[in-house]
């Protein structure tokens, strides 16, 4: 049931993603849905589905939008690990800050590598531009969504699962 | 620690995971169940669209009251002379109806044929700017094919067929080049996508003004000659300069748009060079 759950919440990220995030941009940059969702997964289904979800919804979001999936993969590789290592570091931080910090480092990640796609393919753009119509707006997003999402999960009284595998029993 | 975690293994599973779709994607192979997805997937994407559309569009109006104020009372003046333009015209038409009649003259017909299509989905990724259109093989859509608006302004051109789908690169695309012309002054140039999803008309040292109309041009052989693209918003240094920066407004709103239409019967010449 849970891994049903995730699959549909998956896919249905990867459809927000290409019909109503584009909708609401902010110059040029659109709010990554599936970011926090993955995130989301991982924070409510532990992350032995997190596992999974990342290249499912790499997957799904390549046959939308026709771009490589393994580009898309790489994208979103860094979000569990870089969670992970976050929760393992011995600094005066909260649970909330450091899915703050992993959300919006692989955000910028994402965005910078699919830029360079983009760059590949023979788009031509300077890096001020990236910064301030991509990687800036992007940023703002990344965090206004990771933040409502830790909200809704303080509103709903659960507590983020933990990251690491070990302790799931994997 | 992370280096000796089990997320090592998993993100090396994954990096060859990624670099087996890649090749899977570029072969071709996930071609089916790329098209059986988009099929099954498209009731949800219409409802998610019609259910965002309209908010969207209230949001994007309410942020611009004045300059959609501004527009409006600029767009009077215009109807006002176009619709003193259309009466000349007609007149025109009809003498040299006259005219033809009197010479013998027989005009022959266009075989122009356009192809509707909704958009399903949009590609908004960095410096990206594609949509999916709901024709594809079956209804006779080739890659490199021009995307018009319903009001035959040009939107794109097509860069990857599925049987029922295909994919549009827009001109707002950063990787997007169309060769184009000053509609008054013939100066020749290439409209670009820019990074904010606008465009950029670049042309060497020719006499242009904020108000031009840019229009397609049939130099590279890929469009047809006279597509409207849109108008001169903007132009910075002097005519002296090597280049000057040209920023163009889309005729159409390409952001909001729901329905284009193919150019069936128009052949570029270099299609193959457009796909991916």
């Amino acid at each position: 049931m849970k891994a049903v759950l995730a699959v549909l919440l998956v896919v249905l990220a990867a459809l927000v993603q290409v019909t109503v995030a584009p909708l609401f941009p902010l110059r040029g940059a659109v709010a990554d849905v599936g970011l926090v969702t993955l995130l989301a997964l991982a924070a409510a289904m532990g992350p032995r589905v997190a596992l999974w979800a990342v290249p499912l919804f790499a997957l799904t979001l390549s046959w939308v939008t026709d771009r490589s999936p393994g580009l898309l993969l790489l994208a979103y590789l860094p979000l569990l690990p870089l969670a992970y290592f976050l929760e393992g570091v011995r600094m005066p931080l909260g649970r909330f800050t450091r899915a703050l910090a992993a959300g919006a480092s692989t955000g910028l990640w994402a965005r910078g590598l699919l830029a360079a796609g983009a760059m590949a393919q023979g788009a031509s753009f300077a890096l001020s531009q990236l910064v301030t119509t991509v990687l800036l707006p992007g940023l703002v997003f990344d965090l206004a969504l990771v933040a409502g999402l830790y909200l809704l999960l303080r509103l709903a009284g659960r507590e983020p699962l933990s990251l690491s595998l070990a302790r799931t029993g994997w | 620690m992370l280096i000796f975690s089990r997320y090592t293994w998993w993100v090396a599973a994954m990096i060859g995971l990624a670099v087996l779709l890649t090749g899977a994607s570029q072969a071709g192979i996930l071609n089916p169940v790329q098209g059986v997805f988009l099929t099954v997937t498209s009731p949800v994407e219409n409802l998610l669209s019609g259910a965002f559309q309209p908010v969207a569009s209230f949001l994007s109006d309410a942020g611009d009251v004045n300059s959609l104020q501004a527009e409006n009372r600029r767009l009077r003046v215009e109807n006002e002379a176009l619709q003193n333009k259309v009466v000349g015209l007609q007149e025109d038409a009809e003498r040299v109806k006259e005219l033809e009649e009197a010479l013998k003259i027989t005009q022959g017909a266009t075989n122009e044929t356009r192809l509707a299509a909704n958009i399903v989905h949009r590609d908004a990724s960095p410096f990206t700017d594609v949509v999916s259109i709901d024709r594809g093989k079956g209804a006779g859509v080739k890659v490199g094919m021009v995307v018009v608006s319903a009001q035959g302004t040009l939107m794109g051109t097509v860069t990857k067929v599925l049987d029922d789908q295909a994919f549009v690169r827009l001109i707002t695309d950063t990787k997007s080049k169309v060769a184009a012309q000053v509609l008054d002054s013939k100066a020749d140039g290439i409209v670009t996508g820019t990074p904010n999803r606008g465009l950029s008309f670049d042309l060497a040292q020719a006499d242009i003004k904020v108000g031009d109309t840019i229009v397609t041009s049939a130099l590279t052989g890929r469009f047809p000659a006279g597509l409207p693209i849109g108008r001169v918003t903007e132009v910075s240094g002097t005519t002296q300069d090597l280049f000057r920066t040209v920023k163009l407004e889309p005729l159409v709103r390409i952001s909001t748009a729901r329905t284009v239409l193919v150019l069936t019967s128009f052949t570029p010449a270099d299609a193959g060079s457009l796909a991916p």
